[in-house]
């Protein structure tokens, strides 16, 4: 009929239920709408008809403590955080000069960092499809601006092959994805897959080999201005305007025998796993940013300096014990309706905790992994202005595994500081057993291997090892498999239930840590409204 | 160990070599570190112990205390049973992580070795490569069961 507006398109109609309704509906919508959505995440938890006067105890005011208490109180819920540290956000950490970071054994590290300069030294990036922590970031207001994962101009480096001199990404990957093309491509030509495809498609595959990995008539993968196009050109070679040296020159591919014998082939598929497919992205200032932000709602709600010693639960409450951390104040005893438990197992499993064997026992038997991590400052972008990498990670089998550049500031004429080491396994209780100065001494000693500048321009730097870390004593949750386990940790145990990244399917992401949070309060809000 | 890495990726597929296999001594870190990528490469029960383990128990074996601890090795009775810490070294319990990838027999034997005689402490019987394969077997079972 002619008077009846028209029908609004999805977009708009998505807009109008945005602006009414906030993001979380949004979400809900787009998902009845069709659009697929990459996360369990549908917006923040209706927690409606809490009861009146219920209480919730919270252990830990990293991410998920804090989420778990701005969800409760919102609910009506009456909240307390007890934290052992004197600040907030856990492990969403980052290091900027004037802190000091306290490690196991009285080490102590100053950081000296110059103004504005930072190193997230624990979660450092997130994927777009952590809908989550995007979110929370919309809602708390923390701007985001793009972490660059993969870079085709960052190095792949064996200290064993190709002279140990660092190897341009992208050369790598297209002289390995060419020959192997190559290979492909002779291998169909002589009939090998003739009982896999029919003529037609054999055509076909053909002709994308030629294509993909950029061969010739021939089906050769060879030195051409065509692979330099995808490649890269020889040095100072590249297309110029003029005169002089202006005409480009082909390049000269890696041998495939090399390319197998570096094993460079196992970091090529790195930057393309699902959590790291582009865009990622980063919080503007630091990681921290965003455990700020938790702060400036729910920071009122936190007590410091509170370590929990004893976990106590009788039918109709929760009673935790806690000492001052620092030894110098009081400490106290706290009695709710229920319990958030954030505590990572490495710890929980240590404290008297009133809960069933079962979950004693998955406390004892969750393994955490170990990690090390170098934030290097130098006075001068020498990885920008010298060599032309912007951001993304630079893989090595040295045991610093990795140098991955900042994705802040990029082309600023300031200092930078780069990611110098993330340690796994064995190299990273080496590490761990060092001093904070013999880490630094080693990570540069191995980094000026890929990078000679770093002796000249190193001007501070530190050194974290988790293990050393008071309240982690390791870097995050490790389960073989997780089973009736996983279950038994992830469910409320009478009025206790844990939350963290090692409730969840998602470790060491701080996704992970607020998807798990979402759930503990969806479970207490269940009980209290059931039990009533 | 493939690692499901999340703060970063460190998808190396590094070549499966078991503890039992020596890893190269071209290995980078293995001069430097005493370990690769995949296992400890020193032999030497006190050596292996400052690489692995003496950055939570203490170079003295006094362990360390924050949220929680890492309990003191020194004058510690647990340890007069081998089995006990041969249990925790290769499957890890709480906060201590399992070894057991990384050291190979003899290396755990060693380890073991040095610290039920360290930090005085003075349990003498001989903890042997054997007994630990044979240990490493029963855990496994028991795992199972």
């Amino acid at each position: 009929m002619a008077d009846e507006p028209p029908l609004p398109t999805r977009r708009a109609l998505l807009k109008m239920i945005g602006l009414t309704a906030g993001s979380g509906t949004m979400l809900n919508a787009m998902a009845s709408l069709g659009h697929a959505r990459q996360s369990p995440y549908t917006g923040p938890p209706d927690l409606s008809g809490a009861p009146d006067g219920q209480s919730v105890v919270v252990l830990g005011g990293g991410l998920a403590g804090m989420c778990a208490a701005l969800e409760l109180r919102r609910a009506g819920y009456d909240v307390t955080i007890l934290e052992y540290q004197n600040r907030a956000g856990g492990r969403c950490w980052t290091l900027k000069g004037g802190d000091q970071i306290e490690e196991l054994g009285g080490y102590r590290q100053d950081v000296e960092f110059s103004d504005g300069q930072y190193i997230n030294i624990g979660p450092w990036r997130i994927p777009h499809h952590h809908l989550a922590v995007l979110d929370y970031c919309h809602r708390l207001d923390v701007p985001l601006e793009v972490f660059v994962q993969e870079n085709h101009n960052a190095y792949l480096h064996s200290a064993n092959h190709f002279d140990g001199k660092p190897i341009r990404y992208g050369h790598a990957w297209a002289d390995y994805v060419g020959q192997i093309t190559e290979l492909l491509g002779k291998a169909t030509n002589k009939g090998a897959l003739d009982s896999n495809l029919t003529q037609e498609d054999t055509e076909i595959l053909l002709e994308s080999l030629k294509s993909f990995g950029i061969l010739d008539k021939d089906y050769r993968y060879t030195a051409s201005l065509d692979i330099a196009e995808y490649r890269g050109y020889p040095d100072g070679s590249a297309p110029g305007g003029g005169l002089y040296d202006a005409a480009p020159e082909p390049s000269e591919p890696i041998a495939l025998k090399d390319l197998l014998q570096s094993r460079f082939w196992q970091y090529m598929r790195n930057h393309t796993t699902y959590r790291h497919h582009a865009p990622m992205f980063q919080p503007v200032g630091g990681m921290e940013q965003i455990a700020k932000a938790f702060e400036r709602e729910v920071g009122d709600l936190i007590q410091y300096n509170a370590q929990v010693t004893r976990v106590m639960q009788s039918e109709d409450s929760v009673t935790v014990e806690y000492n001052a951390a620092d030894g110098q104040g009081e400490g106290g005893q706290i009695t709710a309706d229920y319990c958030v438990c954030t505590i990572p197992f490495t710890i929980l499993s240590q404290l008297d905790v009133d809960v069933s064997p079962e979950l004693r026992q998955v406390m004892r038997a969750l393994h955490y992994y170990e990690a090390v991590k170098a934030g290097l400052e130098f006075k001068r972008r020498f990885w920008e202005r010298d060599e032309q990498i912007y951001g993304g990670i630079t893989l090595t089998d040295l045991p610093i595994a990795e140098i991955a550049y900042p994705s802040n500031e990029m082309h600023s004429s300031g200092p930078g500081v780069l990611l110098g080491a993330y340690v796994y396994g064995p190299h990273a209780y080496a590490y761990n057993s060092m001093s904070p100065e013999e880490r630094l001494e080693s990570v540069l000693e191995y980094g000026a291997q890929i990078h000679p500048q770093y002796r000249d321009e190193f001007t501070t730097g530190v050194v974290l090892s988790w293990h050393r870390v008071p309240w982690m004593l390791g870097c995050y949750s490790n389960w073989d498999e997780r089973g009736r386990d996983y279950e038994v940790a992830a469910t409320m145990d009478n009025r206790f239930v844990c939350a963290g990244e090692h409730i969840s399917y998602l470790p060491g992401w701080q996704e992970g840590s607020l998807l798990s949070a979402l759930d503990a309060v969806r479970q207490i809000h269940e009980r209290a409204t059931t039990s009533q | 160990m493939f690692k499901r890495s999340a703060f970063i990726l460190v998808l190396t597929v590094a070549p499966m070599v078991s503890a039992q296999d020596k890893a190269p001594s071209k290995a980078p870190g293995s001069e430097e570190l005493g370990a690769t990528t995949d296992v400890f490469t020193q032999t030497d029960g006190e050596t292996i112990y400052g690489t692995a383990c003496s950055g939570c128990h203490g170079p003295g074996g006094g362990g360390a205390f924050g949220a929680a601890r890492y309990p003191a090795l020194a004058g510690n009775a647990k340890l007069e049973v081998a089995r006990y810490p041969v249990n925790l070294v290769v499957e890890g319990n709480g906060a201590m992580p399992a070894f057991g990838d990384w050291l190979d027999d003899e290396q755990v034997a060693a380890v073991v070795s040095y610290i039920r005689t360290a930090f005085g402490n003075d349990y003498t019987d001989e903890v042997s490569a054997e007994d630990v394969a044979r240990m490493r077997e029963d855990f496994a079972d028991l795992d199972e069961g």
